[in-house]
């Protein structure tokens, strides 16, 4: 176990400078830079001493090698750098401040759409090839193939502006910030970004359900006497282990669906930051994410493992 | 069975956490008779008047900082920290008399030595600002910026209520740069004078902003989320409400919240106008622009260099057209870049669309059909997509081909890979002295603002002989030649001159909205909350 972890975590943080070398050699290589980035177009022509004087502040007239070399050193201590637009906020603390929004965002979601996922798909593989699992199957497929910006639309249009049963935008109403708040405004946002992974996590329920369903070792405890509760009961438990993994593989992409429901319902999480630093050339901030996103990535495929080792002991990491 | 029973527990929870939910959208008018709730569309970035000019940026600053007076709607230069001024008539010699007894927010006195101070700090070259340009007429600028001298000389308090600018020439157009817009806004000396100038750029001071001249303080500044504003009691006329929110939200969700009573005012695009006018409580205020949306033409390509092809674009293009369709006719037609009454002469040509003259123009110039020309854009502008796509159009019937490139950081622009761009903004009715940056020889881009390169001898010694004196006539005889010469040479494709629109609630009166929406709070203390 302990040379499993050690060998773990050494991959990961090859990883980790393997994905900056990339993100600094991608971002210097795109057209732009983030000292005109800060000029509005009708000042284009009176900023040349300010693009100067930020250039040389920002240390952006060093080779780009160099650049790299003097950002890893400051990583290597837990410092990534400031933005170049937030009048020089660290870029971990404006990172860690939105992480937590995101991450509200992310667990409702996923939460969400395992209860969802597990109670539908359960229910559909029971009513097989019956009305109510026609139902189910189309309603997630198309759940999966709707786009989320337009689903956020149409949910912000129809809760928000024309029921008026929650509020459009915001993560909490201004001089408030109470549970109830929160949570209102957390419906809209949250439930838009798990419907998709709900549609897709219950597809697998149903599949999976079914699959054990009719394996051998179901047949035989029915016909031992077993009750039909009982026997969906193990089938459940073993249709657990690939969800599992594929919920804790899928916390990534869940957060990359963050950015445009972020952005949309005005959530102040990564996505919306993320989005405005690549807008403006933002540099440190832009590899801070990437390496933030990155650590996520790799520590969730982690748990993965870890979690599926626990649910299956004869499950071996290496 | 356990399946039906599942889903009836789903069924329960949905409704126990629709009922934990808050209470719906308060509907009974906002946020109570203290608070102003205000869609904002532009996010503030750094809060840095220093800085650049952004809208979001702008739009806050307006509400904790002011300046010494602001060109209004009318035409009209507004007092606000200066009551009042007096202009040479030799146009050298400004004089500020600031009214008395004005205090910072903190309550300590607003002096003269702030307004100085702040004048040197804009112009201060280790700062870098790119405001600083529009100080370069003042003695000593140029001592100043080379290290020769360690303020500006022709800036001084005289006192604490009288400031005194000297210029090196004559600039009759003096105050429209430095108060065309709020451009700059007075800082405290108190608390800049112990700062170090090259790191003031990202002074963490900014998200802070006090002391302010300005109507409110900072209560609370949350990045993607809202600005909290109060109350400042010591500012000149005290504002009749308590607090003002500014949520950020999309343009597209800002008219909606109008409706939810989520916001009181809010800017409307003009396709929604009509979905805001049928709301209840709701009214459209509208202005018109200080600025005009066109085409910059890149007079550096060849191609571009012959006035026939220019005026064949102007001539091919349905402006009135763009404007329905795009703007639900919530423009004008723009015919010059000269936007002040006195300054336009008769009879300048109004390009009315002639394709067949456009063909005839472009036949002369021997156009090459399969030449595309290159329009940079930004995607993020709906508005300007839709006249870029009727644009298009326009120009490949008459044989012209164009291919849209996004690019909203505008980085092609930059490098000078563009035929013509499409913008808009500016402030130039208050006087056309304002129009020298972006038409002059020596502001041509990189070094000023006259994108297209445009140069005309002619035109700069009419544009500079309008600038040297203070006596109307002479200056309107100037300005209304040069007027003539770039209507006829056309570096811009002019195109609209915008409404803006805001959705107003009606607990909200006195709000009189301005053209230029960033502008939004320069009349904040006549507006009442019911």
């Amino acid at each position: 176990m302990l040379r499993y972890l050690v060998t773990r975590v050494g991959t990961m943080l090859g990883i980790l400078v393997v994905v900056s070398i990339g993100l600094f050699s991608l971002i210097h290589a795109a057209p732009g830079d983030p000292v005109s980035a800060m000029i509005s177009p009708e000042e284009l022509g009176n900023s040349e001493a300010f693009v100067k004087a930020r250039t040389h502040e920002l240390g952006l007239d060093r080779p780009v090698v160099e650049q790299y070399v003097a950002w890893l050193g400051r990583a290597i201590q837990g410092d990534l750098g400031e933005s170049f637009r937030n009048n020089g906020r660290p870029v971990l603390g404006l990172l860690l401040e939105r992480l937590g929004p995101t991450m509200e965002l992310v667990f409702t979601a996923v939460i969400g759409s395992v209860v969802f996922s597990l109670a539908l798909g359960v229910f559909a593989a029971s009513r097989k090839n019956r009305p109510a699992d026609y139902l189910v199957s189309g309603g997630t497929l198309l759940f999966m193939s709707v786009p989320a910006f337009f689903l956020g639309m149409l949910a912000m249009y129809l809760f928000a502006f024309q029921l008026q049963l929650l509020p459009s935008t915001g993560m909490a109403s201004p001089g408030d910030g109470g549970a109830a708040d929160l949570a209102s405004h957390l419906v809209l946002p949250a439930g838009v970004l798990a419907v998709a992974e709900t549609a897709k996590l219950t597809r697998y329920v149903r599949a999976g359900m079914l699959e054990e369903l009719g394996a051998d070792y179901v047949r035989t405890a029915l016909a031992k006497g077993a009750s039909l509760r009982r026997a969906r009961r193990h089938a459940l438990r073993n249709t657990l282990l690939p969800l599992i993994t594929l919920l804790v593989v899928g916390i990534p992409e869940l957060l990359g669906g963050t950015v445009v429901v972020e952005i949309l319902f005005s959530w102040p999480g990564m996505g919306q930051l993320t989005i405005d630093a690549i807008t403006y050339h933002d540099y440190p901030l832009i590899i801070g994410f990437g390496v933030l996103a990155t650590i996520l990535v790799l520590l969730s495929n982690f748990l993965g493992d870890f979690l599926y080792r626990l649910a299956d002991p004869r499950v071996r990491l290496r | 069975m356990r399946g039906g029973k599942i889903v009836a527990a789903i069924v329960c929870a949905v409704a126990v956490l629709a009922t934990s939910c808050s209470p719906p959208p308060d509907a009974s008018g906002g946020g109570g008779d203290g608070i102003v709730k205000y869609a904002a569309t532009a996010k503030p970035s750094h809060l840095n008047p220093l800085a650049t000019f952004l809208a979001g940026d702008t739009t806050v600053l307006t509400l904790l900082q002011d300046t010494l007076f602001v060109a209004d709607q009318n035409g009209k230069y507004q007092p606000r920290l200066a009551e009042k001024w007096d202009v040479s008539d030799d146009a050298t010699t400004y004089t500020f008399h600031l009214r008395k007894g004005q205090k910072w927010s903190d309550g300590t006195p607003f002096t003269a030595k702030d307004v100085a101070f702040s004048l040197n700090l804009y112009a201060n070259p280790k700062v870098a600002s790119p405001q600083s340009t529009r100080l370069a007429g003042i003695k000593g600028y140029a001592e100043y910026q080379s290290g020769a001298a360690t303020s500006l000389a022709g800036v001084r308090a005289d006192g604490d209520d009288t400031v005194v600018v000297e210029l090196s020439t004559p600039d009759a157009g003096f105050l429209s740069l430095i108060g065309a817009a709020m451009y700059l806004f007075i800082l405290p000396e108190k608390v800049f004078a112990t700062k170090d100038p090259t790191s003031v750029m990202s002074d963490k001071w900014w998200f802070e902003q006090k002391p302010g001249m300005g109507p409110f303080t900072l209560q609370e500044l949350k990045p993607d989320q809202h600005v909290i504003v109060k109350r400042n009691p010591n500012f000149r006329s005290p504002v009749k409400f308590d607090q003002l929110y500014l949520n950020f939200v999309t343009p597209e969700v800002a008219a909606g919240q109008l409706g939810t009573k989520e916001a009181d005012i809010a800017p409307v695009v003009p396709v929604e106008s009509q979905s805001v006018e049928a709301m209840d409580g709701v009214r459209i205020e509208k202005r018109e622009s200080p600025g005009f949306v066109r085409f910059a033409v890149n007079m550096r390509q060849p191609y571009l260099a012959d006035v026939r092809v220019r005026q064949a674009m102007l001539y091919a293009l349905d402006r009135k057209g763009m404007i329905k369709a795009a703007l639900n006719d919530f423009g004008t037609v723009q015919n010059s870049v000269f936007m002040t009454d006195w300054a336009l002469p008769d009879g300048l040509n109004d390009y009315a669309q002639d394709v067949d003259k456009a063909r005839e123009l472009l036949t002369q110039a021997g156009w090459d059909t399969n030449r595309e020309l290159v329009i940079p854009y930004d995607p993020n502008q709906s508005d300007r997509v839709a006249m870029l796509n009727i644009a298009g159009e326009n120009l490949k019937a008459v044989g012209i081909k164009t291919r849209l490139l996004p690019d909203p950081k505008i980085d092609s622009l930059k490098a000078g890979s563009w035929d013509i761009y499409l913008f808009g903004g500016g402030v130039y009715p208050i006087d056309p002295a304002t129009l020298s940056p972006i038409l002059t020889c020596a502001q041509v881009y990189p070094k000023g603002g006259n994108i297209p390169g445009f140069c005309d001898q002619r035109l700069d010694q009419l544009m500079a002989e309008g600038a040297s004196t203070t006596d109307r006539e002479t200056r309107a005889k100037s300005y209304q030649e040069a007027a003539k010469i770039e209507n006829e040479q056309v570096p811009y494709l002019w195109i609209v001159r915008t409404q803006t629109l805001a959705g107003v609630s009606d607990r909200v009166r006195g709000y009189v909205p301005w053209g230029d929406i960033t502008m939004s709070f320069i009349d904040v203390d006549k507006w009442t909350v019911s």
